[in-house]
């Protein structure tokens, strides 16, 4: 059973099909019809709501995709959808500015920008500071070009939401035990057994006692596994909620992070360890994915293209495991073992990741490259973090993703920087050693020869940017003209 | 002098809202799927090929058929007219026969009165048996 708070009235669902998503509940069971289906795997915005969470006095309120969001993650949460911003019949400023500048033409990803625009206008998690165009990145629209959807976007000034209603019938939400359930799903004899403990030792318990569970944080990837591969889950642990895993702690040695913290949450701490590290989190998914998905489930997930690992490997990440009451800690590069395969044993968790913070001599470029600018999946991640002295390399740390089955250090590539002067022909040398140290395939996202050679010429790149040349391109952080 | 425009065409030069964006922005605009269905309405989904170039030996739809809420099952015998959805060149079969010659080509036809996604699940787990042409 679980309960959540739909503008002023609770919501309480006895049965719950774990993998019924809160946009299959909103348009189908609820009848709020207002939040599209655009595609259904987190990319287009169309079914962008707001979920919001106590926080102290005050609601956290985050822009998220529906269309991936289980439905087990609203409990305890509050649900804003289009329709909760005209239910008196006035529209909110966002809505009327949409209309006035004309930022709408078929109208079907209308709802999705109004939600997202309307998160940045009550000051919603991501959107502090970010430009508007960062803000909708996570929105697709045919027909207007945008232009018109930006000019609204500037139009609206951000002022705070009076959350004190919400706020009372959150806190009237929270108590009671920890949420869970057994489904009698449609396909004869199967069943769907979940769970969502509150405290990581609950977690710890359950995952002992479920070792074949599967560990849901962010559901940015398995929301797909629904909806796009149609997997049967049998046993789902939700831990995006677990308090102590949502857990941030920044010193001078760098930076702790618990597994269930979002990276809009990290952002700012990330970008105070290196600027690269906050274009970077740009550059993953959109505002309505960073909201949801979390950097633990991101490491979890050991995909080759997940961005944050070849970073965090680069930057001499550790990672640290629990089962029951035993932790260890490992280098994470050694958390990855081949593709599909982590260092993950029945009944351990990631818990969190350490990432020591750069030192004043260490040269650190991390690059990601995709077709899209945004929203887009990596086709290479190149992460360099060199320690240079005298113009001598005396450490370096080179990874990247997208180059074989795992996110992977280049042994060669660093051998060939390690004790060698920094100059070009050191770079060059380097360069052309990753051709040893990964034998990439080709996919829709790149050819084999493209991903050896972008890889190759991102620290050529790097040479050049150093020894005083223009930075050039988007990774810079700003656009190029022509 | 702008009394005399007649009101037809004081729309011109004037900067005029999209006639549905009040319903745009608020959700109110209905498109098909937002519409409310009539009881007893049911769902399709094609069972699609996993394979190129085959040809189809076998086809076992029982599970399918017998799945809770499933309805009926077609397979190109039970067209009754002609096989063929083509715009001109009659090349396109609306089901396959015998073989299928794209990832992707519908082979069977499922209705159930269960929503769009859970059919769709039903159709793509079930299972054919097909020889791979060389």
């Amino acid at each position: 059973m679980i309960r959540f708070l739909l503008d002023d009235g609770i919501v309480t669902l006895d049965d719950v099909d774990p993998t019924e998503t809160v946009l299959e509940l909103l348009r189908y069971r609820l009848r709020r019809t207002g939040t599209k289906e655009g595609c259904a795997e987190g990319d287009c915005g169309a079914c962008t709501v707001l979920v919001g969470e106590l926080d102290g006095d005050a609601v956290r309120w985050r822009a998220v995709n529906a269309c991936i969001l289980l439905v087990p993650m609203l409990h305890g949460k509050a649900l804003l959808t289009v329709e909760s911003l005209s239910r008196d019949g006035a529209l909110h400023p966002v809505q009327q500015a949409m209309i006035d500048l004309h930022a709408s033409q078929c109208g079907f990803c209308t709802p999705g920008f109004v939600m997202s625009l309307y998160g940045r206008a009550v000051g919603a998690g991501g959107t502090k500071g970010a430009e508007v165009r960062d803000v909708i990145a996570g929105n697709l629209c045919r027909c207007t070009g945008y232009g018109p959807i930006l000019a609204a976007g500037e139009a609206v000034a951000v002022a705070a939401r009076d959350d004190a209603a919400t706020v009372a019938a959150l806190r009237e939400l929270q108590a009671g035990a920890p949420a869970r359930g057994v489904h009698a799903d449609r396909f004869p004899g199967t069943e769907i057994r979940w769970f969502m403990p509150n405290t990581a030792d609950e977690l710890a318990d359950l995952l002992v006692e479920h070792p074949d569970a599967l560990l849901v944080a962010g559901a940015t990837d398995v929301g797909l596994w629904v909806t796009k591969q149609y997997r049967v889950l049998n046993e789902l642990i939700f831990v995006a909620d677990v308090a102590e895993m949502r857990h941030l702690q920044e010193d001078d040695a760098g930076l702790t992070v618990g597994a269930c913290v979002r990276y809009s949450d990290a952002a700012e701490a990330l970008a105070r360890l290196h600027p690269d590290l906050a274009e970077l989190l740009r550059r993953i998914g959109g505002v309505q994915v960073r909201n949801a998905g979390t950097i633990g489930g991101n490491i979890a997930n050991g995909s080759p293209i997940g961005d944050m690992p070849p970073a965090l490997i680069a930057l001499g990440a550790t990672l640290t495991l629990r089962r029951g009451p035993e932790r260890r800690t490992l280098p994470l590069e050694d958390f990855f073992i081949a593709y599909g395969t982590q260092d993950r044993q029945p009944g351990e968790f990631v818990e969190s990741v350490f990432i020591p913070r750069p030192r004043p001599n260490e040269l650190v470029r991390i690059a990601k490259l995709s077709k899209r600018f945004d929203s887009d999946i990596t086709a290479v991640l190149g992460a360099v973090a060199l320690t240079i002295e005298d113009e001598t390399v005396t450490r370096a740390r080179v990874a990247y993703g997208g180059m074989a089955g795992t996110p992977r250090r280049a042994s060669a590539c660093e051998a060939a920087l390690t004790g060698a002067p920094w100059c070009e022909a050191t770079v060059e040398e380097a360069a052309r050693a990753l051709a040893t140290d990964y034998t990439p395939l080709t996919d829709l996202r790149g050819s084999s020869r493209y991903r050896l050679t972008a890889a190759a010429n991102l620290l050529r790149r790097l040479w050049y940017e150093q020894a005083g040349s223009e930075p050039g391109g988007v990774l810079a952080g700003e656009l190029v003209d022509g | 002098m702008a009394d005399l425009v007649p009101p037809a065409l004081q729309a011109v030069h004037a900067k005029l809202p999209h006639d549905s964006a009040f319903e745009h922005v608020s959700g109110r605009a209905r498109y098909v799927d937002d519409m409310p269905e009539p009881e007893g309405l049911l769902h399709l989904a094609f069972g699609l090929s996993a394979q190129a170039h085959a040809r189809i030996v076998s086809m076992d739809l029982s599970a399918v058929r017998a799945f809770p809420g499933v309805v009926a099952v077609f397979t190109a015998d039970d067209i009754p007219g002609a096989n063929d959805v083509s715009p001109v060149a009659h090349d396109d079969r609306l089901l396959a026969d015998g073989e299928v010659t794209y990832v992707g080509q519908p082979v069977f036809l499922v209705a159930a009165d269960t929503t769009g996604a859970a059919v769709r699940r039903v159709s793509a787990r079930s299972s054919m048996r097909s020889v791979p042409r060389s």
